[in-house]
């Protein structure tokens, strides 16, 4: 009770006029460490948030000793939105030479809270939740001075803001670099309409099943070619409907 | 000059693969760092003068993921040296996607 009594108050005090815009940084410690910037932004009144992921030149960090040729990727802007009241996500993605806006209900992560362990970071106690979500084990730090359910990427449901939240390998890291109230409106992007829009289980297609069907492989005559695919290595390895 | 006449004949032929291809836009251009992952493999092959040169390239999403990995193989290969110029040529033909 006490703590919807301040909740009210704290949204009716603090975003009764302000949206929210918070930063983080994003640590991928994938094949090539690379490191991102998140931006997410609250639009309160709508209980939707947006979540922008800077362009990265993952080429800069490819290890010198390298001694293999090595594709890669341009990047692009990317987003992720989330509307807590229609049960809609859509994220932009790139695949090879394709943008696609992808469309899911907001996941349910089930989390569960030890808000008995706590630790400061910065200023903020922040309390710990762990979750299983699509095939990675999470741990999340979230602070109760700001009762927002929404998160960075698509990590939702806390009862706190996420201040840092990382998987178990330590391979996907995201943490909170600032928090800013901004009177500035949230826009949402409308270059949708430009992508073809797909559901997940067709991204999930795209991302694992088909991604090197589309890089060339007309060499000369001769030429013996052999593709590999690795084990599913994204940030999602793991699909309900796979369950 | 069988070097030079290889890597020409290759490049030629990717640029009439490739003036078809959409968006090239995707793969960097200078992406290609180093072509030291090739090797040169006659052992299997029972005339000594000929050899089997493999070329491995490895693909990633902006993300630093590995997406995939092809493994080319070009058989009768003379020299290392020629296996070098195969490998250029694959190089530049996964640089101008």
């Amino acid at each position: 009770m006490k703590y919807i009594i301040f909740t009210l108050f704290f949204v009716q005090a603090t975003f009764g006029q302000n949206n929210l815009e918070i930063n983080y940084i994003i640590k991928y410690n994938t094949e090539i460490y690379n490191e991102k910037n998140g931006t997410l932004l609250l639009d309160v009144k709508q209980n939707k948030s947006i979540f922008f992921i800077s362009k990265n030149n993952v080429k800069l960090n490819l290890p010198q000793e390298s001694n293999n040729i090595n594709v890669i990727q341009k990047d692009v802007e990317r987003f992720l939105t989330t509307d807590l009241k229609n049960d809609s996500l859509i994220f932009k993605e790139k695949i090879n030479n394709d943008i696609y806006i992808i469309s899911e209900n907001v996941p349910k992560i089930n989390w569960k809270l030890d808000a008995e362990i706590t630790k400061k970071i910065d200023s903020f106690i922040c309390h710990k939740a762990t979750a299983n979500f699509r095939g990675r084990k999470y741990t999340a730090w979230y602070s109760l001075e700001y009762p927002i359910q929404m998160g960075p990427w698509k990590f939702n449901g806390l009862p706190g803001l996420i201040m840092e939240i990382y998987d178990e390998n330590n391979r996907y890291y995201w943490g909170v670099t600032q928090i800013n109230f901004t009177k500035k409106e949230v826009i949402f992007p409308n270059e949708i309409s430009l992508y073809k829009k797909i559901d997940l289980r067709k991204y999930v297609e795209l991302r694992y099943d088909r991604i090197m069907d589309n890089i060339d492989t007309r060499l000369p005559r001769g030429t013996v070619i052999q593709t590999i695919k690795p084990e599913r290595n994204g940030i999602e390895i793991k699909f309900e409907w796979e369950d | 000059m069988k070097k030079l006449f290889l890597s020409l004949a290759f490049v030629l032929m990717s640029s009439f693969v490739f003036a078809t291809t959409v968006d090239q836009s995707t793969v960097s251009n200078d992406i290609v760092k180093t072509v030291d992952g090739v090797s040169f493999d006659s052992k299997f092959v029972k005339d000594e003068s000929f050899g089997t040169c493999t070329v491995i390239v490895r693909f990633y999403n902006s993300d630093g993921e590995v997406t995939g990995t092809r493994i080319h193989t070009f058989y009768n290969v003379a020299t290392e040296s020629d296996c070098e110029s195969w490998a250029t040529a694959v190089s530049l033909h996964y640089s101008i996607q």
